[in-house]
């Protein structure tokens, strides 16, 4: 039988969202549960729905991952294992206490606030699943004909074993994403190790042989312009590379590299956006944000505080750890028009020019 | 009537610790409901329980606020109280109504396990317990001094409201509805009557609704621009001054409190609704509440509709509720004869103790013998505990007296009714009896012909132990006063009746000319009296 579920991954600008939510609308009599990871995210799908439908559409609903585990999942069979009720909500501070079983329910599930463990929410809602005969599962089926999955790259562990669940269930299941930006993941467990950050790629795969989804390519970026695809792929180069549908030419196009002492007057001529690892780099402006923040969203021009490790890469080429990996290409990923990134070096090997003050205004 | 078709949407409630009921579990049949039961046998608290789990509201206020130690049932309170006299620490009990429903695209969200029963449906459920959380010092406190506690302490005590998915409600997004209308209750208070309010504005669509809040609205703008008001608000400015530096103006109160369903009220005939009379607005209720569109997942809970109706306005109003609930699920309770027979004696719903029997199957013959027999007393088969049928007023003195004579008190002093009924409707009692297992002893004459007046008629409930048949097979004394005459004696009757008979025929032939003096008579007699056999065994087997 030929699977109606589709797998799609997109690079970074090439309008994934849009995709979405044309999937979202497209049937009004359709019951549609778009599910995402971050909050922000969900915020700004469920701010693009309102603006596309000039409204809220009756039959989608919007929620994150956790929230649609907890609730729809866990909570309505939670009598399997616990009382009426008792899970509250997901601990996503702490971790299950070590050396617990999972056949201890209440010491390996929940914390003393009867708040589930959030590396637990999927494992639970698998166990539930199987326990009640599949009625999980069923009671999705009664609910929802659609479920669209944003944000693909970072379900991890027992997510893949409960999304499997729904891959075999009569919900069609679009799930959309970009495996070079998992930056997060939802769920730090051992299930399915093998299985994290850019290796999603082979379970994915194996479900396409399987013939459980189609798979679905969109290498466009509608964002980025030539120049910034190009430097992106090359943070992943075993990828399909990047065509840009952004043909908008301003007087500062590309990818800089930023000598330390011309930062503000970079920021005076061009007001990027600043973006940083995190709070500690104290180098970045007051509006900086962190690379792990700013997923789905776009800036004319970012400026980049990288971490060693990145300005190795920008330096030589050497090759950043999955997770450096994912958030430089998420930062560099959001302009649209011009990459700077930051460096202390006078003299480089990359192919980078470097920007002056003088440069620009020349030009 | 056939249950096929017949629109449902719930199946049952289970009530924990609530009001009467320990733990009981009652369940709804589509269509019509009515549930009969005993003054305080717990009808108001069943209708108002299946609201109160789908508006978290008990008579129109929030449950939160209206807790009370009185909620609790006494069986659960008393437990509870003795433990803590013992020193033990009992766990305050907890109160629970569940309310299943059926599982449609209207309620299929609030599907789960979550629920005493542990069943994979839809439903909603409202907990009242001790709140652990919060109150942990407080209630140490209050159980201290062990022997001052004389009640349940609810000011203690949390609501929860979830459905079977464990989710807390929001009482916006229940698509499912009821219509409670209680005719005891009718709220005078102007504008202010929930339920009406709430019947009124559900018989909108969203559309209307808007519209009608938006002309509201507007009214209330255009009131700030009328000439006059201008005026006396300029007048009220200049004047302010030494009070305050903000500018002091008279408008419409426009806050939440005040929005048109509680500032307009409903008019019959330009009269303000809450001036017409409770009979009236209750009918008006109940057509409003029947008149929803069918579409919606819509129940309506009919409180005793009976009540401030005049017969012929009570035979209209029932009428139109068993043409409307072809469509509908209801549920009726009710205390007149009147209704059920109307309505259909197969939907009862008995309630007593925490026990419910229903009257299903009966035969189509027997349901419309009652319907057409509108004024029999039915109900009182269906709330007796124990029925003896006879067959004239003059049996029914007889059997009176000799059931005194064995028991010292009348059989109504002991819940056991004495139903006249002529002829063959005796058979129409018992076909009511069955599906009830309702006690009743039959008493008849034999009319010269057990076999055939006899043994063959009622030969259709042998199978029932607790139907059982009293009758003389004795042919030559055909009714009940040759009968007596054979069993105490010609001495004894003379002297009950203070005549002379010299014969048992004499004697027998004058009684049956004047029945009812003389069944007075013997009522009224302090002479032992010797009661034929068949009566004899009547009495002493009800009141086993």
């Amino acid at each position: 039988m030929a699977s109606a579920n589709e797998v799609v991954f997109a690079s970074a600008g090439s309008g994934k969202t849009s995709y979405l939510l044309e999937h979202a609308l497209s049937d009004p009599n359709k019951r549609v549960l778009l599910v995402t990871y971050t909050n922000e995210n969900l915020r700004e799908i469920n701010s693009r729905l309102w603006e596309s439908h000039k409204g809220q559409p009756t039959n989608v609903e919007t929620m994150t991952l956790f929230e649609f585990l907890l609730r729809e999942c866990v909570k309505p069979y939670q009598t399997l294992k616990a009382e009426i009720a008792q899970i509250r909500s997901v601990n996503f501070v702490t971790d299950n206490p070590p050396f617990s079983a999972r056949s201890d329910f209440v010491r390996y599930y929940l914390d003393s606030a009867n708040n589930i463990y959030s590396d637990a929410v999927s494992d639970l809602a698998c166990v539930l699943n199987a326990e009640s005969g599949g009625k999980v599962i069923k009671r999705l089926e009664a609910i929802y004909d659609k479920l669209l999955i944003d944000e693909l790259q970072d379900l991890a562990g027992w997510d893949l074993e409960f999304l499997l669940l729904l891959l075999q269930s009569s919900i069609q299941v679009v799930m959309v994403g970009d495996l070079r930006q998992a930056v997060y993941s939802t769920n730090r467990s051992n299930k399915n190790s093998q299985f994290r950050g850019a290796k999603l790629q082979n379970w994915i795969d194996s479900r396409v042989t399987a013939g459980e989804c189609a798979k679905i390519e969109h290498t466009h970026s509608y964002r980025c312009i030539q120049s910034i695809c190009d430097f992106a792929d090359s943070v992943y180069p075993k990828f399909p590379s990047t065509t840009s549908k952004n043909t908008q030419s301003t007087d500062h196009d590309g990818v800089f590299l930023v000598y330390e002492s011309d930062v503000d007057a970079y920021r005076e001529s061009l007001m990027p956006q600043e973006l940083r690892w995190d709070r500690r780099n104290k180098k970045a402006g007051l509006s900086a944000k962190n690379f792990g923040e700013v997923k789905g969203l776009a800036f004319p021009r970012v400026l980049i505080f990288p971490t060693a490790p990145i300005l190795r890469f920008v330096e030589d080429g050497t090759t950043l750890q999955e997770v450096s990996a994912a958030k430089f290409y998420v930062a560099v990923t959001r302009a649209r028009q011009s990459v700077g990134i930051v460096t202390n070096k006078k003299v480089t090997k990359s192919s980078l020019t470097y920007w002056t003050p003088t440069a620009t205004t020349d030009a | 009537m056939t249950d096929a078709g017949s629109p449902q949407v719930i199946q049952k409630v289970v009530l924990k610790n609530f009001r009467r009921f320990r733990d009981t579990k009652i369940e709804f049949s589509p269509g019509l409901n009515i549930l009969v039961g005993d003054n305080e046998a717990g009808k108001s608290t069943v209708l108002e329980a299946v609201n109160l789990a789908l508006t978290s509201r008990w008579q129109g206020k929030f449950f939160a606020t209206e807790l009370a130690p009185h909620f609790i049932c006494l069986e659960a309170t008393n437990e509870y109280l003795q433990a803590v006299r013992d020193g033990d620490a009992p766990e305050p009990p907890e109160i629970a109504v569940e309310l299943f429903l059926v599982e449609s695209a209207d309620t299929v969200k609030l599907k789960g396990t979550n629920n005493s029963l542990g069943e994979d449906t839809c439903g909603l459920r409202i907990t009242a317990h001790f709140d652990k959380e919060s109150f942990a010092e407080e209630y140490q406190k209050y159980v201290e001094d062990k022997d001052s506690v004389q009640s349940v302490p609810t000011e203690y005590y949390r609501v929860e409201w979830y459905d079977f998915g464990a989710h807390p409600v929001n009482p916006r997004a229940i698509k499912v509805s009821a219509s409670l209308i209680d005719a005891s209750r009718i709220r005078l208070q102007s504008g202010a009557d929930y339920y009406l309010q709430r019947i009124i504005t559900e018989s909108l669509d969203p559309k209307q609704r808007a519209q009608l809040s938006r002309a509201f609205r507007t009214l209330q703008e255009s009131f700030a621009d009328d000439d006059s008001i201008r005026t006396i608000n300029e007048a009220l400015d200049a004047s302010q001054q030494n009070i305050t530096d903000k500018r002091l103006t008279m408008e419409i109160n426009a806050s939440q409190a005040n929005q048109w369903d509680s500032a307009l009220a409903p008019h019959l005939d330009s009269l303000p609704l809450h001036f017409a009379g409770s009979g009236e607005q209750n009918k008006l209720k109940i057509l409003l509440a029947l008149a929803r569109k069918v579409e919606d997942a819509h129940l309506i809970l009919i409180e005793e509709p009976e009540n401030h109706l005049s017969f012929s306005s009570l035979n209209k109003l029932i009428e139109k509720i068993g043409a409307k609930c072809e469509k509908r699920q209801v549920v009726i309770s009710t205390h007149s004869s009147f209704v059920i027979n109307k309505l259909g004696l197969d939907r009862l719903m008995l309630l007593s103790g925490e026990d419910v029997t229903r009257t299903t199957d009966l035969p189509a013959d027997t349901l419309d013998y009652f319907k057409k027999l509108s004024g029999y007393d039915t109900l009182r088969l269906v709330l007796a505990k124990a029925v003896i049928l006879v067959e004239g007023p003059s049996d029914e003195l007889i059997v009176q007296r000799a059931y005194r004579d064995k028991y010292g008190k009348l059989p109504i002093e002991n819940g056991i009714d004495v139903i006249n009924v002529r002829g063959l409707s005796a058979k129409r009692f018992l076909d009511l009896a069955v599906p009830l297992a309702r006690r009743v002893a039959v008493v008849n004459d034999n009319d010269g012909d057990f076999d055939q007046k006899v043994a063959k008629r009622y030969a259709g409930y042998s199978a029932h132990s607790f139907i059982t048949i009293h009758a003389s097979d004795n042919n030559d004394l055909e009714t009940l006063e040759p009968q007596i005459v054979a069993s105490t004696g010609l001495t004894t009757v003379n002297t009950v009746l203070a005549k002379t008979f010299t014969s048992d025929d004499e004697a027998s032939q004058y009684m049956v000319q004047n029945k009812t003096d003389s069944a007075l008579a013997f009522f009224e007699t302090d002479q032992l009296i010797i009661w034929p056999q068949y009566i004899q065994d009547a009495v002493d087997g009800i009141g086993e």
